[in-house]
């Protein structure tokens, strides 16, 4: 039985219209804002009601539209108002519930500092830092050592943070930080850690429900980063064996027990190259790349996101504890990577995506609809299964090669050359992997298909003439080169 | 038969769009349900094509290739050169300007900071292309900009 008739989705894009398809599996009633320049974006058009905002951060309006819904629930999806916790005290005095954790393990938890102490309280191993007044963060960063990293208190997604090589950056490495932090997060407060070189990015699923259990699903590897924010993420990782799993899993539930923690969580760990793994943050909502754990263990996190809001006890079988094949998940960005990842705006005059059995496509995009400047430049998330990583890793490659995108410029390509790369297929990588490696993932197309590239667009031929089936690119080539267009092309010569 | 040939540095690149080319075999190119297809080499690929902005976008085997574009019959009242000068600089993106770090009448060098802007809540430092005066500002820190918006004017310095 549903407690909620109706559940609001305080959030927008892909995550929105991902929470709404679970709904609808579920019999209950979807409900979400849309701001101005979202009047015809998919989440609107996907949600059973919609109801105008000027803005996502605007808890108030939020929760106005959440009643006018009559929804008993709100679920804050990612980023925007899900680890704000006043909204989520606010949810509770307007009476309804927040699906998420308590206000207070939301405030515990976006305080870096506070849930540094609270892990290592509850035996969680943790990376040396310092934190201390402003005035005396040169003798912190000589107490930690170079190299460090400067990182916003109130932080997350890498803003306002810091790589410090030597004592020379530190200055105006602070700077920036502080500047970023506030601007972000209203919280200029920062502190140094010490930078483990070349580590993996490793962080498991937690989950607790009102009844005191605790449940930590198997490890998501996210490794593969660029400006500290994840492009590809898996499960299993390849890093991990079975021991290591255990601990990781181990620590998971000291950590949800400590905290009294209530619905889907995220513990991030760094792993060194000796199967050390450091606590580095607790994410009080769900991830982007939540799905890898929704194949991998096959269970929808957002029904069980709803199950324990509504009172009811995790209690799942030992088989749902087990993870079976593999997922790989790519995060298409409308950013050019041959340009140190510019965002790029415009409108998707194609988007294509493939539709093949065991691929998962999570967006929030349809083709026509414009990519602004004012949100983040995710267009999709392609998550591929396989009995295998070797399978899944084939099933996510041909699908981003069938995957057109035209109109803005995306990642794709960029992501194709990591996912056929060498490095990527023996699962050797790290955090740094792309950023230290650039060369590695550069742009070199194969001539064939440059060439051939070249002949189609002579040729004028694509989506505004889909009628002329069968239409002869030889004749059309033909009438280009007569028209004298086909020099406008490079070098190429005709001949009869 | 039509065959164009390509003088690339490792030596001609033939592509013959009949099914006896031996460098490259279209067979066919194909429209299905809103998408192109082109079969090459025995195998069906799709592609896109767009034309933007001056140029011609073809989307093939999850790659995108870019080709300047004149229309033919554009192209005779095209002017020859509409280049800019490199001391132009101009936004990237769109986004809002954050701090200057220069004043008019600065000497800079290539590299030098000249503005911090932010789009899509990342802050990028844009820099100084080439060494030169700054002759002109035209934006001030809290103003948005569009893609290709004149940020700062740079008067080159003269190669020595």
């Amino acid at each position: 039985m549903n407690k909620f008739s109706t559940v609001f989705i305080a959030n927008r894009a892909e995550i929105a219209v991902r929470v709404a398809r679970t709904l609808r599996s579920l019999g209950v009633i979807s409900a979400a804002p849309y701001t101005p320049s979202d009047a015809h974006a998919l989440h609107r058009m996907i949600v059973d009601q919609a109801f105008p905002v000027e803005s996502y951060l605007d808890s108030e309006a939020i929760l106005k539209a959440a009643r006018a819904a009559g929804a008993g629930a709100i679920h804050p999806g990612y980023g925007f108002l899900s680890e704000n916790a006043a909204f989520a005290r606010r949810c509770a005095e307007e009476g309804f519930t927040f699906i998420g954790p308590s206000p207070e393990a939301i405030t515990a938890m976006g305080d870096k500092l506070i849930a540094k102490n609270t892990m290592r309280q509850a035996g969680l191993p943790l990376v040396p830092g310092w934190s201390g007044p402003i005035d005396e963060i040169t003798y912190g960063a000589t107490q930690v050592g170079y190299p460090l990293l400067v990182k916003a208190a109130a932080g997350g997604g890498g803003k306002g943070m810091r790589l410090v090589r030597n004592a020379s950056e530190l200055s105006q490495a602070i700077e920036r930080a502080q500047s970023e932090a506030q601007k972000a997060f209203g919280d200029g407060r920062i502190f140094l850690e010490r930078f483990i070189e070349h580590p993996r990015h490793i962080e498991v699923q937690i989950f607790g429900d009102q009844h005191g259990h605790a449940l930590c699903f198997g490890e998501r590897e996210c490794s593969l980063q660029r400006r500290y924010q994840k492009i590809i993420e898996e499960a299993p990782s390849a890093a991990v064996a079975p021991t290591l799993r255990a601990r990781l899993i181990e620590a998971g539930i000291k950590a949800v027990q400590a905290l009294g923690y209530t619905g889907a969580g995220t513990i991030e760990f760094m792993l060194d190259k000796n199967d050390n793994f450091y606590f580095l943050e607790v994410n009080t909502r769900l991830q982007v790349e939540h799905p890898v754990t929704e194949l991998t263990y096959g269970l929808d996190l957002v029904a069980l996101q709803i199950a324990v809001a509504q009172g009811q006890p995790l209690q799942l079988s030992p088989s749902h504890l087990q993870p079976r094949g593999w997922a790989i998940e790519a995060r298409i960005y409308a950013e050019d990577p041959d340009q140190g990842f510019l965002p790029s705006t415009g409108k998707l005059e194609v988007f294509a995506p493939p539709q093949d059995p065991f691929l998962r496509l999570d967006t929030g995009f349809q083709q026509g609809d414009h990519v602004s400047a004012d949100f983040d430049p995710m267009l999709a998330k392609l998550i591929a299964y396989g009995s295998s990583r070797e399978e899944a890793r084939l099933r996510l490659a041909n699908g981003l090669r069938r995957f057109g995108v035209l109109g803005v410029t995306t990642n794709v390509a960029y992501l194709l050359r990591i996912i056929d790369h060498p490095a990527f297929i023996k699962a050797e990588f790290h955090t740094q992997f792309l950023e230290e490696n650039p060369h590695l993932f550069r742009r070199s197309p194969p001539k064939k298909f440059e060439h051939l590239a070249a002949a189609l667009a002579a040729s004028d031929q694509g989506p505004k003439r889909p009628n002329q089936a069968q239409h002869s690119l030889t004749q059309s080539l033909s009438e280009v080169f007569l028209e004298g267009a086909w020099a406008t092309l490079g070098p190429w010569r005709a001949q009869r | 038969m039509t065959t164009f040939t390509y003088p690339s540095p490792e030596g001609d690149v033939q592509l013959s769009f009949t099914r006896t080319s031996e460098t490259l075999q279209v067979e066919e190119v194909s429209y299905l349900c809103n998408e192109t297809h082109v079969l090459i080499d025995g195998r069906r690929l799709p592609f896109w094509v767009l034309e933007k902005q001056g140029e011609r976008l073809v989307w093939l085997n999850g790659e995108v290739y870019r080709f300047p574009w004149v229309d033919p019959r554009e192209r005779s009242r095209t002017a020859s050169d509409t280049g800019l000068p490199g001391g132009l600089v101009k936004a990237q993106m769109p986004g809002k300007i954050l701090k200057l770090s220069i004043q008019a009448g600065d000497h800079v060098n290539k590299g030098q900071n000249l503005l911090i802007m932010e789009s899509m809540k990342m802050e990028l430092a844009v820099d100084a292309a080439t060494e030169g005066l700054v002759t002109a500002i035209e934006v001030v820190p809290g103003q948005r900009v569009d893609q290709g918006d004149l940020l700062v004017t740079i008067e080159p310095a003269p190669s020595s």
